[in-house]
């Protein structure tokens, strides 16, 4: 089982690539890590392996079945897309967030049934957020927002969960509870896929980590050998150190540039 | 619940009128009691259909409201925003300076409407059929067909003409009979059926369109049946009662204040208390003053301090919108 993307091409308008003929593969037990400047692809190959956009070039396949020949209802049985930012125009209580997750199980004139009920009790339980469930979603934290998201994306029964930025806007105490919880989800059998602007989280949790840079992966495999001072230095045009605390935990961090010809990428944007 | 007040509401209604009559005349009315044929014909032929007419133009402009608030994800659209309501004002003013009778006017009034919604969605569609291309698309076309019905009063003939407009653009149920509000029934009902039948889904439309993607809905085709459903009601509504504002509004409104977001118990709460709401507005728009005030009229004065209300409410509660 698997879910493999090879020689993605996607472009939002003509004649500007976001995505350049990009591979790689996903494995349920996994967590994977996807890094990269702003605006190098990260959320478009996100969507393109969700369904949701589909690539100019290139496939993505489920278990050896393009995602095309999928009806869109199966698909988001398998795959979830959980995404940065949910700003809900209406005060939905975390609970009918979560249940909205059921939608790939209900036919259009179908409510939801008491097995749907089931799926998002035990997704909130296993997430242990059971307690926010009749809270207005757009009064919690960022950080319990953050798991009501992922209760969401169990409760779609989706094997792979690709996740935008899961760590990002959150205290460091939350940041490690979130990676916490998606290290138990990938215990418990699923695939994941999460982008991050942390190179040392990057380095810390994960199982496997891309690196990418405008529109193709630059580096690929454990933590340990991608995230090299060189290779981030190649993927941001900045410098990086390598620093380790006496018990083994090691961060990596960005310096000012010492190379004589910085590469300097700005941008403002992320699509 | 919700659903059974207008039943509640239209049987008060009944008794309420310029001639008083005792609820057992109304009774004997209804079930076919010993009663003399004058009055049976006024409960029968007269307040009766207006009552059911109230009703269904109250409960489908209330319903259309929280489909177009929802799909629009904005609380602040209803049809008459979208153009809607101004477009089957268009096609009855234009048909009234043609010449048609007014007993022809659903006709014109529906096309207009679905007109209306059909520029706003090639215009949107065009743009990419985003939610806010869609929203302005829909204040252009309010705009343009405001500006028609605005040529035709201007050219249309003051003794005659003009007054049958500026009728119909007020808004009223009061000179209905069965004869109008049976093919009413017929173009709300199934709307209505669905509305209730797929409300659930609305929630999933309030999503970004990448989530609602993820979650396997095509939220562009979502988005414009569920466009066309709610422009079947308005156009349907506003071809019988002229141009009725503010129920779409403040009604999903006051619905959400009662059972919260959740479009499952949203829609019927809208539905039951939107047609609630107009029939006793109408109700009290022909006992208010010695005179017959349009309906559009009453709800405006009525509608406007209600919308304030609710958002003052919200103020104290929730620190007002974000």
């Amino acid at each position: 089982m698997s879910l493999a993307a090879s020689g993605l091409h996607f472009a939002y308008s003509p004649g500007r690539p976001v995505l350049r003929g990009l591979s790689l593969d996903l494995h349920p037990g996994e967590l994977a890590y996807l890094l990269g400047p702003n605006a190098c692809g990260k959320t478009t190959l996100l969507l393109c392996l969700a369904g949701v956009l589909s690539p100019g070039q290139g496939t993505v396949e489920l278990d050896g079945l393009p995602l095309e020949k999928l009806a869109p209802r199966a698909r988001a049985r398998r795959l979830a897309y959980v995404p940065q930012l949910h700003e809900p125009p209406f005060a939905y209580t975390a609970w009918q967030v979560v249940l909205m997750g059921r939608a790939p199980f209900l036919a259009g004139w179908q409510r939801p049934r008491r097995e749907d009920t089931r799926a998002v009790r035990q997704a909130l339980d296993q997430l242990g957020i059971a307690g926010l469930a009749h809270r207005p979603y757009t009064s919690l934290s960022g950080g319990e927002q953050r798991l009501v998201l992922l209760a969401r994306a169990l409760a779609q029964g989706a094997k792979f969960l690709l996740l935008d930025e899961p760590d990002a806007h959150l205290d460091p105490a939350h940041q490690l509870g979130v990676q916490k919880t998606l290290r138990d989800l990938a215990k418990s059998g699923h695939g994941l896929l999460a982008t991050t602007h942390s190179p040392t989280h990057a380095l810390l949790y994960p199982n496997r980590v891309f690196l990418m840079g405008a529109g193709k992966l630059i580096a690929a495999g454990p933590p340990g050998e991608v995230l090299t001072p060189r290779t981030l230095e190649q993927a941001y045009g900045t410098s990086f150190r390598l620093l380790s605390s006496p018990d083994g935990i090691q961060a990596l961090v960005a310096v000012e540039s010492t190379s004589p010809h910085p590469r300097r990428r700005f941008s403002v944007s992320e699509s | 619940m919700l659903l059974l007040l207008p039943l509640v509401v239209g049987l008060v209604a009944l008794f309420w009128g310029r001639k008083a009559l005792a609820p057992g005349q109304v009774w004997a009315a209804l079930v076919g009691g010993e009663l003399a044929d004058n009055l049976r014909a006024v409960v029968l032929r007269v307040r009766l259909p207006r009552v059911v007419a109230a009703g269904l133009v109250g409960a489908s402009l209330a319903t259309a409201g929280a489909i177009f608030q929802g799909t629009f994800r904005n609380p602040l659209v209803d049809g008459r925003i979208l153009g809607i309501s101004p477009g089957a004002a268009s096609g009855v003013a234009l048909s009234l300076l043609a010449g048609l009778p007014e007993g022809a006017l659903a006709g014109p009034a529906f096309a207009g409407g679905l007109t209306a919604a059909l520029l706003v969605s090639l215009l949107g569609g065009a743009l990419g059929g985003g939610v806010l291309v869609l929203v302005l698309s829909g204040v252009v076309v309010n705009s343009f067909f405001t500006s028609l019905v605005g040529i035709t009063k201007y050219l249309a003939d003051p003794h005659e003409i003009l007054p049958a407009i500026t009728h119909w653009l007020l808004g009223e149920v009061g000179r209905v009979r069965w004869a109008q509000v049976v093919p009413l029934a017929m173009a709300c009902g199934p709307a209505l059926l669905l509305a209730l039948a797929f409300r659930w889904r609305f929630n999933l439309l309030t999503l970004a369109d990448p989530e609602a993607s993820s979650l396997g809905l095509s939220p562009r085709r979502a988005r414009f049946l569920s466009l066309a459903l709610g422009t079947w009601l308005t156009a349907a509504a506003v071809s019988l009662s002229g141009v009725v504002g503010w129920v779409g509004l403040v009604v999903p409104h006051a619905a959400r204040a009662l059972v919260g977001p959740d479009h499952a118990r949203l829609i019927p709460a809208a539905l039951g208390l939107g047609a609630a709401a107009l029939i006793l507005l109408d109700a009290l728009a022909h006992t208010l003053l010695p005179f017959e005030l349009p309906l559009g009229v009453v709800t405006g004065l009525v509608g406007g301090p209600a919308f304030v209300g609710l958002l003052l409410r919200r103020w104290r509660r929730e620190g007002g919108w974000r």
